[in-house]
């Protein structure tokens, strides 16, 4: 488990110290392969592990073997080419105002496009962004964060998750990034939202972090751009804050629930030019839509 | 909020959990273990984290959390809220 945190994390500190593609090409291609191997196992080894993991398990290893082949191409034909000529940013003004400022940021993110983009692409100007994810995540999906919050959990008790919660809202505010990925299998309460016609179950907390942390949320993806052949990073613009008293119940779901929402409408919005980035996970959600 | 340093605290904390309590119907007094009997998730244990730092004016770093510190009411207090110096 420790491994792959350190493994993502000595990947990410490469990108971010060398401005060499060619080193970090061949880094990503060496993890990316040996990933996809080890996912495969993993997906082959254990029966038990839930649908939604199973899906997300099958992205991960189709993910990393495209970026095998993509990455030892890429490493051929360009291994002297600066870094950032890899990545293409869309990233909305009001995003890069909070960074400017070193606001504290919340990143929301789903499951689609190329997940394994998103973290080089983020560490090349945010070298400590970190992601929530939980240990039995790590058990089916792929790594590619440089820092793991969880790393820190023994097991993935209520008091392990807050205790990593409580670190990601000192994160941000010391003016940094989290990540957290509203389809993921990390926690255990959900909040209920509409999503390409039908109502499904998505992790909440992400407007209880905000509201702790007083940080500024935005939805953001990566995908494969066909036609630029890179890796775009997009981030939309900011999400209202959440508003409420999260010593009430009612009022914390419903601000969960507010900002879960216009994340998924942002994420609808992007999907009707995009539709290729429904990853089999995501289509596996809407036919199953309270089995995360 | 100012540090509160009686057992009115421990009263508070009690408040607080049974009014957030995923296990509603489970009993639960001041040595009732709050997480095992299903009271809490995740998100509640940060809400009680942060319920804490209010109640006894102290920052609370994660690094001193562990289950028989956060076992029950009991055993918060004492860490948390009656170790800690009146302000």
């Amino acid at each position: 488990m420790a491994a792959t945190g350190h493994l993502a994390s000595s990947e990410a500190h490469l990108f971010a110290s060398t401005s060499r593609l060619g080193a970090w090409l061949m880094s990503m291609s060496r993890t990316a392969g040996k990933r996809a191997h080890e996912l495969t196992r993993t997906l082959a080894t254990q029966p038990s592990v839930p649908p939604i993991n199973r899906h997300l398990l099958k992205d991960q290893i189709n993910q990393n073997r495209l970026a095998d082949r993509y990455l030892q191409l890429r490493l051929r034909l360009s291994g002297r080419e600066s870094a950032s000529r890899l990545f293409e940013y869309n990233l909305h003004d009001e995003f890069l105002s909070a960074r400017a400022e070193r606001k504290p940021t919340l990143l929301l993110f789903w499951h689609a496009g190329l997940m394994r983009g998103v973290f080089p692409a983020l560490s090349v100007f945010e070298p400590d962004i970190r992601l929530i994810k939980s240990e039995r995540a790590f058990k089916t999906e792929s790594a590619g964060a440089p820092a793991f919050l969880t790393d820190q959990a023994e097991s993935a008790t209520a008091l392990n998750n807050a205790k990593l919660l409580k670190s990601a809202i000192g994160h941000m505010r010391e003016g940094n990034i989290v990540a957290n990925y509203l389809d993921g299998t990390s926690g255990g309460s959900t909040v209920e939202v509409s999503f390409m016609g039908t109502n499904i179950a998505l992790r909440r907390g992400s407007a209880m972090l905000a509201t702790r942390a007083k940080a500024r949320v935005f939805p953001a993806l990566t995908r494969w751009s066909t036609s630029q052949r890179r890796l775009q990073l997009l981030v939309g613009a900011q999400l209202d804050e959440p508003d409420a008293d999260f010593a009430a119940e009612s009022n914390s779901q419903a601000a969960e629930q507010a900002l879960t929402q216009s994340y998924v409408r942002w994420f609808e919005q992007h999907l009707t030019t995009h539709p290729a980035d429904i990853i089999s996970a995501t289509t596996y959600l809407i036919s199953n839509p309270q089995q995360i | 909020m100012s540090s509160m340093n009686t057992p009115d605290a421990r009263e508070a904390l009690q408040d607080w959990i049974s009014n957030n309590s995923k296990n509603p119907t489970a009993p639960l007094d001041f040595s009732t273990p709050i997480i095992e009997s299903g009271h809490l998730d995740s998100a509640g244990v940060l809400e009680l984290i942060f319920l804490i730092e209010d109640l006894s004016g102290e920052e609370i770093d994660v690094e001193e959390l562990d289950a028989e510190t956060f076992r029950d009411i009991n055993t918060i207090y004492n860490e948390f809220i009656c170790a800690t110096p009146a302000g």
